[in-house]
């Protein structure tokens, strides 16, 4: 008994120490909020000593903030003695990267274009980085097994339906999305179109053209419709007393899915919009 | 107070020297006395080594030559607008700057001259502010001679233009440029580089030179600028030289550090509460409190919230508004 006792203890910590003694020593600073996100999925936030502002950190994991991640402070990243910082290729000042590589501090810069086969070459890239080779050849798996699921509904669909982003925040202007979002990719991997697709970034909402370009239904941020279900007919009061516009469909999209070009978030309310679309 | 310079210049000049050592010393990279002296003489961890001279000591000394600039135009502009609220905006430098690194961070994100240590957005500011300025004292000429009332309001209207097409900017301008933007405006010395350094200190120490030089004019220009003409003063080349050096500092400073307010409008004010508005004694101590003003906002910049930075352009006014107050208060206070 007490010797099975004695075996097991030992044993317990084994499978641990294994795994870390390949990245013990790696400190690593991320820059990035698709990059944090890809280190938190491939099981490597262990390795992490800091992130900056644009990240999001699951609830359980509390680390520094290392400010905006185009406005870096050298001696601010150095004090963390960080071995290796990795970001989008937005992050900066490279005055700071350069003194960072002349500390000995390893800078690795990823793609932050809004594509599948980008995600899937970052995934690639810090499978590598992190020692964690194995969890991203399944991460791949499972992005390429959602892109497949996502096409094959398509066909599902009778026509592509014509969908807008709006981002309302209370007591400002609606700005819808335009082709180079997230947002707007999220629309067409889900299997939609659209409409805004000709403008960049997110602009100003013209009001009339809520009714010019037809939509058959709007997105808005999940959190804003909870906190306010009648987000709309506040935000555009005139217009919702349009018929047309009173009867769109709306459908509700995590904030999360949006904030890093394309991420895993997108994905999955890809996914979940694509299900809603689906529905007679 | 009337403190003559002998003794107003330790109460500015150690000051200064002390938080030079202090913002050497200390930062978000903990580091001991021991090892602050030995990385400044080379030796011990690489990494000390990098941290002092790569960043501390560029760094501290781009807050004592920027502030000093500042510090200074505002003091010369403020003798020839003949106006207390004349500060480095005035001859439209800083609209110009703005629009320039606009420009630069919006809609040129490519071009960059590697041949430069400084980036398109340090050349653009500087060449925005440069320009603006000559449209400024253009506006400003006529027939008899410069017309100080005619700059101040071409100013205030160029300004106008200046930054309602950096509004346009901002319109147009993606989430991230938007952000690079206003902190850009906000000024930081985080990019500090020696031949940067190097270019501002010896601008800071050119332009006291020159405007020591002028003092003795600078003084008579304060009765007014018939009564210096008739002191013999070459009022209107006085004007000339004196809007193009300031020109030029305050575009090299806004191109090195971004937009730092409060130094060039309230340092001279503070100056002239201390010792008097004798220009002799009012330029030295200006590029002084100016550069302690900036060095220890630089300070504070770096140490509130590491490991991230606070923009110091919000620092300067915040510790400098209130000490202001306090000295009109006392002032008011002393004379009844």
């Amino acid at each position: 008994m007490k010797k099975t006792l004695v075996m097991l203890l030992a044993l317990l910590p084994v499978l641990p120490l294994q795994a870390q003694t390949a990245t013990e020593s790696q400190r690593i600073i991320s820059a990035g909020a698709g990059v944090t996100e890809l280190i938190v999925k491939l099981d490597a936030s262990s390795q992490l000593v800091a992130v900056d502002s644009t990240s999001r950190l699951p609830p359980s994991l509390t680390l520094p903030v290392v400010g905006y991640h185009r406005q870096l402070a050298s001696e601010g990243l150095l004090s963390l003695k960080p071995t290796l910082l990795i970001g989008s290729d937005e992050m900066g000042p490279d005055t700071t990267l350069k003194q960072l590589q002349s500390a000995g501090v390893k800078i690795e810069k990823l793609s932050s274009r809004a594509d599948v086969a980008t995600l899937k070459q970052n995934i690639q890239t810090l499978g590598k980085l992190l020692a964690k080779e194995q969890q991203a050849k399944q991460l791949q798996q499972a992005v390429d097994a959602q892109i497949t699921a996502l096409q094959t509904g398509k066909h599902g669909l009778k026509k592509s339906p014509r969908l807008l982003y709006l981002m309302i925040h209370p007591g400002r202007p609606p700005m819808v999305a335009g082709g180079n979002t997230a947002a707007s990719t999220l629309i067409t991997l889900a299997g939609g179109e659209n409409p805004a697709a000709s403008l960049s970034n997110y602009q100003l909402l013209n009001h009339e053209s809520l009714l010019a370009k037809k939509p058959d239904g709007l997105l808005v941020s999940q959190r804003s419709l909870q906190q306010d279900p009648k987000l709309l007919e506040h935000a555009l009061p005139q217009m919702m007393q349009h018929p047309e516009l009173r009867q769109l469909p709306l459908y509700p999209v995590s904030g999360q899915a949006l904030i890093a070009g394309l991420n895993l978030g997108t994905l999955q309310a890809a996914s979940q919009l694509q299900q809603k679309l689906l529905e007679p | 107070m009337r403190l003559p310079l002998h003794s107003a210049l330790p109460l500015l000049g150690i000051p200064l020297l002390l938080v030079t050592l202090i913002s050497l010393y200390s930062g978000a990279l903990p580091l001991s006395l021991a090892e602050t002296w030995q990385a400044l003489w080379r030796q011990g961890d690489s990494t000390h080594q990098l941290v002092i001279w790569q960043i501390r000591l560029p760094r501290s000394l781009m807050a004592i030559a920027v502030g000093a600039l500042l510090a200074l135009s505002g003091a010369v502009l403020q003798g020839l607008f003949r106006n207390p609220l004349a500060d480095p905006g005035i001859i439209g430098v800083s609209g110009g700057a703005a629009l320039g690194a606009g420009l630069a961070i919006v809609l040129l994100p490519t071009l960059s001259l590697p041949w430069l240590t400084l980036g398109s957005t340090t050349l653009l500011a500087f060449v925005g502010g440069m320009l603006t300025t000559l449209l400024v004292y253009r506006l400003g000429r006529g027939p008899f001679g410069t017309s100080m009332a005619m700059m101040l309001l071409a100013g205030v209207a160029v300004g106008a233009i200046a930054f309602s097409v950096l509004g346009l900017l901002n319109y147009v301008a993606d989430d991230e440029q938007l952000r690079d933007l206003s902190l850009w405006q906000m000024g930081s010395l985080a990019g500090a580089s020696w031949p940067r350094v190097i270019l501002a200190l010896l601008m800071a120490l050119l332009f006291w030179g020159w405007s020591q030089r002028q003092a003795g004019r600078l003084n008579a220009l304060l009765l007014g600028e018939a009564e210096a003409r008739h002191l013999g003063v070459a009022v209107e080349r006085l004007k000339r030289n004196a809007i193009l050096v300031c020109a030029l500092a305050v575009g090299i400073s806004v191109a090195a550090a971004g937009m730092i307010g409060f130094i060039g409008l309230m340092v001279p004010h503070l100056v002239r509460l201390i010792s008097g508005p004798d220009y002799r004694r009012l330029l030295p101590l200006s590029a002084l409190g100016g550069a302690l003003l900036l060095l220890f906002a630089d300070l504070l910049a770096r140490q509130l919230a590491p490991p991230a930075e606070i923009p110091v352009g919000l620092i300067t006014a915040l510790i400098g508004a209130p000490f202001f107050i306090w000295l009109l208060h006392q002032q008011r206070g002393s004379r009844p």
